[in-house]
């Protein structure tokens, strides 16, 4: 829990540091709100990559692991806990 | 094998004319897929390849290139059922779920990108082609292979730069025993290619088409008035990233469809936004002297960056920002590289090529020898140049020479004269040059032969420069290069000498650079025969060479458009081979 909460804070830091993206909370749905487009989700996934060390395939991305900050921080934990994909 | 490579995303504008119905004209060109066109390469050499403009008359066309396949096909005498494989240089595959975001990508998707897609186009247009010959090539992937394929070299450093492909905007490969070592890539949101075209859209131009006129009207501009506002919005940092935020500001599915955030901020914070039918102020070309002064920055700083890093000294480019011959003289000039290939197709017509090689490779086809000057289109026959010339009996008169060097003969006299001339033979170019196949010719040092041409025969931007054509053995005369420097694709700025610009005012520009084109025996025969019975009659081995078009019009493919452009303008004399064509109304 401890985790995905540390994690959180960092994919807000990363959301506005990185992808310029200001989002409200942590809650907030980044696909109805149209802030998470085609284009920001290829880079919020290479960033995700670079930042915390996890492989994310596209071909079992599941979009629902990217409806909210909080989601993606813990699809982000239960990938780095898995470990690294070859 | 026989593969067929293709580019372009037929189906991309109209989607957009059919959901984003109320735009400004020139807006329809921020979009995908542009300048399509075919390649066929047999056994690892490049036969035939063209741009389908040149077939459908539609200036950067992006439909199904249909008209370029079947010229391939025509050139190499074989069949669609004799093609081992088609491959387009897009592969969106990766993507199909970021685009099922929103239920309008999702759809442009469907429609536009997919496998589906394309053969659905394929069954339309290549009666029982079959899926399984049918390979997507990712974009810069494709713009890599044309480059490194043709570069001659076994290693070197290889840069992708455009707007974007599917989701990047710079794609850095080290090329080495014969493969294409992807080491970076940068998010189409940090696009230098894309702030270029939305400059030269705010500016009153097209976006994707006009870059090279910014460029042309940057000479011109005080490049320290904006250095700012560039320096800021164009972010170098010191891993070889380029952020530029401003492309981030729109959030809405329609400001990110047409850049409209980051247009506003241009109109706030740059300059107003000029229409097309608005004068061209001092501010304009200061601006475009500032983003071009930018772009050449940027360039420095991201190949500088990997050369380093990779320790080679090497460069190869394709991609449509590498069409920047301005950036590519100065990157040159830095001393990063002791040489730069750009493969003169760099657009997107060349990931067509790109794609066909890289799939000819796969299959360890390719012999990486340095790119021919690009005659890869069609020639036209005596026969049908005739039965062209038969048409148009009454308004010409025809002279018949027995041999290449009394045409050059006849044609120097002319171009010596001060006359323009129309010069049409063999293979057509592939990519935006004309190289001496299908060009208009004339003298370099009159005085007023600028403004003749563009009146006579462009219409086109005042301010723009003609680039000049010079043989390998003077180009060290008259231009600051080292003796014997090749420079054949007209894709390279270097300096008249500052002893000869006042004498070569057609084709000096402003700031007394020239985009030169080097012709060899051993590259450019005919042509070369053309420049040196020039230089005995005038001096210099020397033309001023630009593409045989009206304005807004692909450059002629057939001599029938050949004839036809020639007599809806005021040039006066049509070489098609050796015969001569002269208008009889003059």
């Amino acid at each position: 829990m401890t985790d995905t909460l540390a994690l959180q804070q960092q994919v807000v830091a990363l959301f506005a540091e990185k992808l310029n993206l200001d989002v409200a909370s942590a809650e907030t749905d980044l696909i109805e709100t149209g802030l998470l487009d085609s284009l920001a989700l290829v880079e919020l996934l290479a960033q995700l990559e670079e930042s915390f060390d996890v492989s994310i395939s596209t071909d079992d991305l599941e979009l629902e692991n990217f409806r909210s900050i909080t989601s993606i921080a813990t699809f982000v934990v239960q990938r780095a806990a898995v470990g690294i994909e070859v | 094998m026989k593969i067929l490579g293709i580019s372009g995303l037929d189906g991309s504008v109209p989607f957009k004319q059919k959901h984003w119905p109320g735009l400004d004209e020139r807006e329809y060109r921020i979009s995908q897929g542009h300048d399509s066109a075919a390649a066929l390469v047999i056994d690892g050499e490049v036969i035939a390849a063209a741009a389908e403009e040149r077939f459908n008359r539609r200036k950067h066309s992006g439909a199904f290139p249909i008209g370029a396949i079947n010229y391939c096909l025509a050139e190499a005498g074989v069949t669609i059922d004799e093609i081992d494989e088609l491959a387009h240089g897009f592969d969106y595959s990766p993507y199909q779920k970021f685009y099922s975001l929103d239920p309008i990508s999702a759809q442009f998707y469907r429609e536009v990108l997919s496998k589906e897609a394309l053969l659905a186009l394929a069954r339309r247009d290549l009666h029982g082609f079959s899926a399984e010959r049918a390979h997507r090539v990712n974009h810069h992937l494709a713009h890599a292979a044309s480059a490194y394929f043709t570069s001659g070299w076994d290693e070197c450093l290889v840069v992708v730069i455009d707007g974007m492909g599917e989701a990047h905007c710079v794609t850095v490969f080290h090329g080495h025993d014969g493969k294409l070592e992807r080491i970076h890539q940068l998010p189409a949101q940090d696009s230098i290619g894309i702030l270029y075209s939305l400059v030269t859209l705010h500016l009153g131009f097209d976006f994707n088409a006009d870059e090279y006129k910014i460029m042309g009207l940057a000479p011109y501009g005080d490049a320290e008035r904006f250095r700012s506002f560039f320096n800021e919005t164009v972010e170098l940092r010191a891993d070889g990233k380029i952020r530029i935020p401003i492309l981030r500001l729109n959030q809405t599915r329609d400001e990110r469809e047409n850049h409209l955030r980051t247009r506003r901020h241009l109109a706030e914070h740059l300059v107003k936004e000029r229409r097309p039918e608005e004068e061209v102020t001092d501010t304009h070309r200061d601006v475009a002297a500032s983003l071009q002064a930018c772009l050449d920055r940027t360039m420095e700083h991201l190949c500088g960056h990997f050369a380093h890093k990779l320790g080679l000294r090497r460069l190869a480019m394709a991609g449509g920002v590498a069409l920047n011959c301005t950036a590519n003289g100065k990157l040159l000039r830095s001393g990063i590289f002791d040489d730069i290939y750009i493969q003169p197709a760099a657009g997107d017509d060349g990931a067509a090529l790109g794609a066909a090689l890289y799939r000819a490779a796969q299959a360890g086809e390719v012999v990486n020898r340095r790119s021919p000057v690009p005659f890869y289109g069609p020639a036209y026959s005596m026969a049908e140049i005739d039965n062209a010339l038969e048409q148009f009996a009454d308004r010409v008169e025809i002279m018949r020479f027995g041999s290449l060097e009394d045409t050059c003969v006849e044609a120097a006299r002319l171009i010596a004269a001060g006359r323009v001339i129309a010069w049409y033979r063999g293979r057509m170019e592939f990519g935006p040059r004309a190289l001496g196949h299908r060009s208009i010719l004339a003298d370099p040092g009159h005085p007023k032969m600028r403004d003749r041409i563009n009146a006579m025969v462009k219409m086109r931007e005042a301010f723009r420069p003609f680039a000049p054509a010079v043989t390998l053995e003077e180009v060290h005369r008259w231009f600051e290069v080292e003796p014997r420097t090749e420079l054949p694709y007209m894709i390279m700025i270097v300096n008249v000498r500052e002893e000869h610009r006042a004498s070569l005012p057609a084709i000096t520009h402003v700031d007394g650079s020239a985009r030169v084109q080097t012709v060899s025996t051993a590259d450019n025969a005919e042509f070369h025969t053309l420049l040196r019975e020039v230089g005995k009659v005038t001096g210099r081995e020397m033309v001023l060479n630009t593409s045989f078009n009206v304005k807004g019009q692909p450059i002629v493919n057939t001599p029938r458009e050949a004839l036809e452009t020639f007599l809806g303008t005021g040039i006066e004399y049509l070489f098609l081979e050796n015969t001569l064509a002269r208008r009889l109304d003059r």
